[in-house]
């Protein structure tokens, strides 16, 4: 990909045009099959899936955990994911790693909090997850000890966890449709399963169960949620993003700049400086046409 | 006699109450439309690093003029007391500008700062380090926002 990219650059083509970003799409898909990642492909990953994101409270110290995570069911702090064997996830093989991120069950059998979005790495890939794995085990090992979650009664019993797992089963199980076209269905891969965006940006419902997975309508302000008040991300005119175009989504999930100038807010800002800006124009494209599509109605 | 000067007082209060609401309201209005034009700047550059057009000539006047707004904002001026949101007109500047005015201070002449290097960037002319430098100034922005106003959602 580096030596396609070069070779691009060296004929000048300047992928910001539009005319020829669309002419290196075109090429990418069509003419060279280019895989979605290729260089460091594990850290983009653990970038996007928000690995880094949600288990980094310090720079210096990353995926060492202590990130605060302020819901209306009290404070979750997330646990250090480097390979300490005492205070990290160091005595884990690759089974229990991918047990944990795709079934949300920890190598002692105990459910995590839904605060992990393992709903939605369910479909990682096998091969996706693997060089996750593989990237945070070649990181420096962190001994930072994970902190409590501070949550409330009866929140803070773990075991009414199961009686939640049952009632999203049987009443809100999302159907996902069939995707033919491969780049939006890789960009509805790059949303659902690696970047997980219905995680803030789909309606819940009672106990925050996700009612549709596939529906990123946002989730309108209110009092009793801290996490409430997340906008509408669907194709959607008026409500939604369907103003935009693909270049405006690129762009966005680049730098931060909605198309009025105006930049991204709280917590979306720190989900694209340590997440999406990671992936090249290429990956960011067909999230957007995935977004503009009509499956994000 | 108290009577009457009671009703005098109510009604010079409803008067410079009305008055200062006005005030208020005008100088929201001015500062929204400073910040829009900040927006604006930023949209008419972006468009060109996206390709939409291709009017790159434009890159560095929009920059320079989005730095000389920026520090042209006289915060006593521009954000006087009593213009938060919670002065009854409706702005998203939140109470902790005037609580906490140093940061406020600060984080503004970070994102003047920031300004003057896409100035820097744009008279370079490479629109990939233009694109890392208003980066750069989006995320001084968003630093702002995130601390002094009120969330849009």
């Amino acid at each position: 990909m580096a030596v396609v990219i070069t070779n691009l650059e060296k004929r000048k083509i300047n992928i910001l045009n539009y005319k020829n970003f669309i002419k290196f799409i075109f090429i990418n898909y069509f003419f060279l099959n280019i895989p979605a990642y290729c260089d460091d492909k594990g850290k983009i990953l653990a970038y996007v899936a928000g690995c880094y994101g949600c288990h980094t409270s310090n720079n210096n110290t990353p995926f060492s955990g202590r990130y605060k995570i302020k819901t209306k069911y009290g404070t979750f702090i997330s646990p250090n994911i480097t390979f300490d064997p005492v205070n990290g996830i160091g005595s884990w093989d690759f089974k229990s790693f991918s047990n944990a991120i795709a079934h949300g069950i920890s190598p002692n059998a105990k459910p995590y909090y839904p605060v992990f979005p393992y709903k939605w790495y369910k479909d990682l890939s096998t091969k996706d997850s693997l060089a996750i794995f593989n990237y945070i085990k070649s990181l420096p090992q962190s001994s930072i000890k994970q902190k409590s979650h501070n949550l409330y009664f009866p929140y803070n019993i773990r075991e009414f966890l199961w009686i939640r797992r049952i009632l999203e089963e049987k009443l809100f199980k999302s159907q996902t449709p069939v995707i033919k076209n491969k780049v939006i269905s890789e960009g509805a891969y790059l949303i659902k399963n690696v970047g997980h965006c219905g995680a803030c940006h789909s309606p819940r419902t009672i106990f925050s169960i996700v009612k549709n997975i596939n529906d990123l309508s946002g989730r309108p302000k209110s009092n009793n949620n801290l996490n409430d008040g997340v906008p509408n991300i669907s194709n959607n005119l008026n409500k939604g993003i369907g103003s935009w175009d693909e270049l405006d989504i690129v762009f966005f999930l680049k730098n931060g700049f909605k198309p009025n100038g105006d930049y991204v807010e709280s917590h979306m800002s720190s989900i694209i400086e340590n997440g999406t800006s990671y992936l090249n124009e290429n990956e960011l494209y067909k999230i957007a046409k995935y977004l503009l599509s009509n499956y994000n109605k | 006699m108290f009577k009457i000067f009671a009703i005098l007082v109510t009604i010079i209060s409803i008067f410079c109450g009305n008055a200062f609401s006005q005030d208020a309201e005008n100088i929201i209005k001015y500062r929204k439309n400073i910040m829009k034009s900040i927006g604006n700047h930023i949209s008419i550059i972006a468009l060109n690093l996206k390709g939409k057009v291709d009017i790159s000539s434009d890159i560095l006047p929009h920059s320079k003029a989005l730095h000389i707004t920026l520090a042209a904002i006289d915060i006593n001026k521009t954000f006087p007391e009593g213009t938060s949101n919670s002065s009854g007109v409706q702005t998203t500047a939140l109470p902790k500008i005037w609580e906490e005015k140093k940061l406020f201070i600060d984080k503004m002449q970070e994102s003047i700062n920031k300004a003057k290097e896409l100035v820097i960037a744009a008279e370079g002319n490479d629109k990939k380090l233009i694109a890392k430098a208003l980066g750069a100034l989006g995320k001084s922005c968003g630093s702002c926002h995130n601390e002094f106003r009120e969330k849009k959602n």
